[in-house]
């Protein structure tokens, strides 16, 4: 089986996995007992690119793995445990899903949108804004007004 | 010193050209309702023949895209290098050369170790064409810091940007001078687009421009050719519509060496004769040559939507316009992108538009910490590349900025032309003779008391009103026949304002009473007139105020407490969104026979000011501001008592007060004894009488029960007597890298395709039909996209 070592540096998350140059490729690797396609154990040997990669490609499956750990036997072979990731694996199908999508980058951003996530200290500032006129004399100026029944001839 | 190393590969790669915009920068100097204004733009594709045309040669047959083609092969062009001294500049990557005695490039868009150069650490160009490196954690300009080691470990210091266009998918070179065997790259890759930049004064002005400028190297040498495009060749006015969109720019000029040219209000250069039509900015140059501030036969000519004038100088051109404009701009942009005909409106123009900032010289995309700019600078958010396709949002009437009608006068009083609702401009008259408000002064009132008191309790004078009162009052037998003058004395009250001005009067120089016969005189020599209120209530206009955004987003209502504090009603809250961003009217309405008051606090939203449909109350407050002058004992203890007891009303009051006056009177009247001392002394001790006669007589003289409403007393006077809004806002954090790690609330909330995203992404309640793809891989992809992937 051929397997196509990388060395990965992108955060799991990302979906397209910057891979940069291939580091190595074997045709002769086996797999390791009976082993789920998702977290499969490749019998190889046990070479530097085994342990310099943390990422590998099998085009027979059209799946990438990451190497989540080496394990050395006898016989300068080695046990290659992997995990699926099954973001880059199904990068072009999820780059043409349709989806709710709830947060995003800056250029997608609404800004009517309350956001739950940003922290908001209590300390409040306070603006005052005062009425340009004051309706009631801040000093004298008042007026009496005497209430009479009748009165107005 | 910071070292940044670049490596120079033989790979040259053609990409997209895309301008840095930035990001929060500015807008909430603004006070802007649209969302990201400031975005990048592509260089209009008209731009570019032109710009390479060279001075005596004609373009007859060839095309735009031949020319535009021909340029883009890498040629000698006789100064010992090649054409690919271009530049490619696109997401944060570009080409670096140095110059020694030959362009030599250093680094390029294929280089892997220039692509960590990302976003936030993207240099900044000026004019010059020098790199400003911005480090965005330490916001600090590196400029003067930064060198770049080519990969024979060479320093250089002098690093020049180059741009390389791929015209075919939508790019367009931009020109670079050439000056003899030297070359100078003139990076006005950032000239073009929307620039904002301070004057100096309180005014921010945006600058639309695109600008160029490139020496002849055909048979005219040193000539220069300058290109001018106005981005937008319209005027824009607030009440544009679909037919007759009109832009006109605040100022207008192009500026050389030391002189500069403003269009004045007839579309034409001061005083230089080139005509410009004022609705259509650059539509009518005619080529032709002008003579411009001496220096003669300036040849302009047009080329579509741009026009170069050939000239001994640089020149460089200018469209400046108000923040208000600016909404307009961005609206209009927004609106009428996807429905305008290409060479309509936008002649064909990507629509996208660029944000720079201008220095003091009006020097575009000079970034630099001067105090002019320290608080845009404070401002600045990390650098980021940004590229929102405005094609992609359809017209949303929220970004419709809101109206804003200027303020109204800052007099209280209610005139015509005044921002008030005409709901304030009915007049309550008084309709029966039954009651009437006198409008009296001080001396006034004092004098009443005089006539009243003073020599009614002196029975050794004979004052007209001892005489009114006493002999018209009673019969001869000295039996009671009707009240006294108390009797008809309903109230006084004391207002804190001067309401002759507020009120339709009639001027007397008396009070009748009664039937009217008789008249209390209580003018003073030098108050003599009484005013009669025609009018049952009086409005006071407190003037406008505007209710301003800090966020130009939800947290402007978020979080937010709103409180109108109104004097002698006290406090009230408002609801953000009824007032926030808008403007805030207050006016009072004031009952002159109870005293009581209403303020109305509404926003003036509307365009038809003055119509009671523009304008929405968004708070009333009903409170107390004439209060009652004890003319009495009873009333006197009536007053302590309400300020004593809680829940005793002032519309109780006056009844009450008025009641007891009544019965005062009238105990008075029934005494047998006509001594007006006595008569004193029974007012005094009559307080607790039966009030049912005088609420008898009250009804029949045409007075109801007064409302009721709250108020505390004289103390209220020491209040605050200005209108004011306080304004609670929280501080929000946003933490370093939050878009990168946290997102922010999409606009999309859609069903879209992730394809239109890239960066950091969650999806809710992700349907995964149609993936070929194993269960726990569906569930695992499920998981990952729902809890936040990279695009």
């Amino acid at each position: 089986m051929r397997i196509e070592f990388y060395n990965v540096n992108d955060d799991n998350r990302v979906v397209s996995k910057n891979l940069g140059s291939i580091i190595h490729a074997i045709d002769n690797a086996q797999i390791y007992n009976s082993t789920s396609i998702m977290s499969p154990d490749f019998l190889v040997d046990y070479a530097p690119y085994v342990v310099n990669s943390n990422y590998v490609h099998v085009p027979l499956w059209n799946r990438y793995y990451y190497i989540t750990d080496v394990t050395a036997s006898p016989g300068g072979r080695a046990v290659m445990h992997c995990r699926e990731d099954v973001l880059m694996s199904n990068e072009s199908a999820i780059r043409a899903l349709d989806a709710y999508v709830t947060r995003g980058q800056q250029n997608h951003r609404d800004g009517n949108l309350v956001d739950s996530k940003l922290p908001v200290k209590v300390i409040r500032d306070c603006n005052t804004i005062k009425f340009p006129s004051s309706p009631f004399s801040e000093q004298g100026n008042f007026a009496f007004v005497l209430t009479v029944v009748g009165g107005k001839r | 010193m910071i070292r940044s190393d670049f490596y120079t590969t033989d790979q040259t790669t053609t990409s997209g050209f895309q301008l840095t915009g930035l990001i929060n920068t500015i807008k909430a100097n603004y006070n802007e309702e649209f969302g990201n204004p400031y975005m990048m733009g592509y260089i209009p594709f008209d731009v570019f023949p032109d710009l390479y045309k060279p001075h005596s040669v004609e373009w007859i047959s060839e095309s735009k895209t031949i020319i535009a083609k021909s340029l883009m092969i890498p040629q000698n062009v006789g100064w010992g290098y090649a054409a690919n001294l271009n530049t490619t500049y696109q997401s944060g990557y570009f080409d670096l050369y140095e110059y020694s005695n030959q362009w030599n490039r250093i680094a390029d868009n294929s280089d892997p170790q220039l692509r960590f150069i990302n976003a936030g650490e993207i240099a900044k160009l000026n004019t010059t064409g020098v790199i400003n490196f911005y480090n965005t954690v330490i916001k600090h300009d590196l400029s003067n810091d930064t060198y770049v080691l080519d990969t024979n470990n060479r320093q250089h210091t002098n690093i020049y940007v180059k741009q390389f266009m791929d015209f075919l998918n939508g790019d367009i070179t931009l020109p670079f001078l050439i000056n003899g065997n030297t070359v100078d790259i003139e990076c006005i890759t950032d000239d073009d687009g929307i620039i904002i930049y301070n004057d100096g004064t309180n005014d921010y002005y945006i600058v639309i421009t695109y600008f160029a400028c490139s020496q002849d190297t055909g048979n005219v040498q040193n000539s220069y050719r300058n290109l001018f495009t106005p981005y937008f060749k319209y005027t824009a006015s607030k009440n544009d519509d679909e037919n007759t969109i009109l832009f006109m720019p605040h100022t207008f000029g192009i500026g050389g060496a030391d002189w500069t040219y403003r269009v004045n209000s007839n579309g034409t250069f001061d005083g230089h004769g080139a005509v410009f039509l004022s609705n259509y900015l650059f539509g009518n140059v005619h080529d032709g040559s002008y003579n411009v501030d001496g220096m003669t036969n300036n040849e302009w000519r047009r080329f579509g939507n741009t026009f170069i004038v050939y000239g001994s100088a640089r020149y460089w051109v200018y469209c400046s316009y108000t923040i208000e404009d600016l909404r307009t701009i961005l609206t209009l942009v927004n609106k009428y992108k996807n429905t305008v005909q290409a060479d309509s409106y936008l002649n064909g123009y990507d629509t996208t538009v660029s944000v720079a900032i201008f220095d003091d010289n009006n020097v575009p995309k000079r970034i630099r910490l001067v105090d002019t700019y320290q608080n845009l600078i404070s401002k600045l958010q990390p650098w980021q590349m940004v590229s929102i396709d405005i094609t992609a949002n359809e017209f949303d009437p929220k970004d419709i900025p809101p109206y804003q009608p200027t303020p109204g006068d800052d007099d209280n009083n209610t005139e015509s032309g005044d921002k008030v609702p005409n709901q304030f401009g009915r007049t309550v008259g008084v309709t029966s003779n039954f009651i009437t408000n006198y409008l009296m002064t001080e001396g006034q009132i004092s004098k009443l008391g005089e006539v009243l008191w003073t020599s009614w309790a002196d029975d050794t004078v004979t004052m007209d009103m001892v005489n009114n009162f006493y002999g018209k009052f009673h019969d001869a037998t000295g039996s009671w026949n009707v009240s006294d003058a108390l009797q008809f004395i309903v109230s006084c009250r004391l207002f804190p304002c001067s309401l002759a001005t507020l009120v339709d009067t009639t001027q007397v120089t008396s009070i009748p009473i009664g039937t009217g016969a008789f008249a209390l005189q209580c003018g003073t020599s030098s108050e003599p007139n009484f005013f009669i209120a025609n009018e049952a209530t009086a409005i006071l206009n407190c003037g406008d105020i505007y209710i301003p955004r800090e966020y130009n987003d939800y947290r402007d209502f978020e979080n937010t407490k709103i409180t109108a504090y109104l004097p002698f009603c006290g406090s009230v809250e408002l609801n953000p969104q009824d007032v926030v961003g808008k403007w805030l009217g207050c006016t009072y309405a004031i009952d002159l026979f109870d005293g009581s008051c209403k303020a109305f606090i509404y926003t003036l939203s509307g365009n038809d000011v003055g119509y009671e449909g523009a304008y929405y109350n968004v708070a009333i407050k009903q409170g107390q501001c004439g209060f009652l002058i004890p003319m009495s004992a009873t009333q006197a203890g009536q007053v302590a008592s309400r300020q004593k007891v809680d829940g005793y009303t002032d519309g109780a009051l006056l009844y009450q007060a008025a009641a007891g006056l009544m019965e005062s009177a009238m105990a008075l009247g029934g005494y047998s004894d006509a001594n007006p001392v006595s008569g004193f002394n029974r007012f005094v001790t009559a307080g607790t009488a039966s009030t049912t006669l005088a609420a008898q007589r009250l009804g029949r003289a045409g007075i109801s029960a007064p409302s009721t409403s709250g108020g505390s007393g004289f103390t209220d006077f020491h209040q605050p007597a200005s209108a004011y809004v306080q304004i609670r806002r929280s501080y929000y954090q946003e933490p370093l890298q939050y878009e990168h790690a946290t997102g922010f609330p999409t606009n999309a909330q859609r069903y879209d395709n992730l394809s239109q995203f890239t960066g950091f992404v969650i999806c809710h309640n992700v349907d995964l039909s149609g993936f070929t793809c194993h269960e726990d891989e569906r569930s695992e992809i499920k998981a990952l996209l729902e809890s936040g992937v990279y695009l």
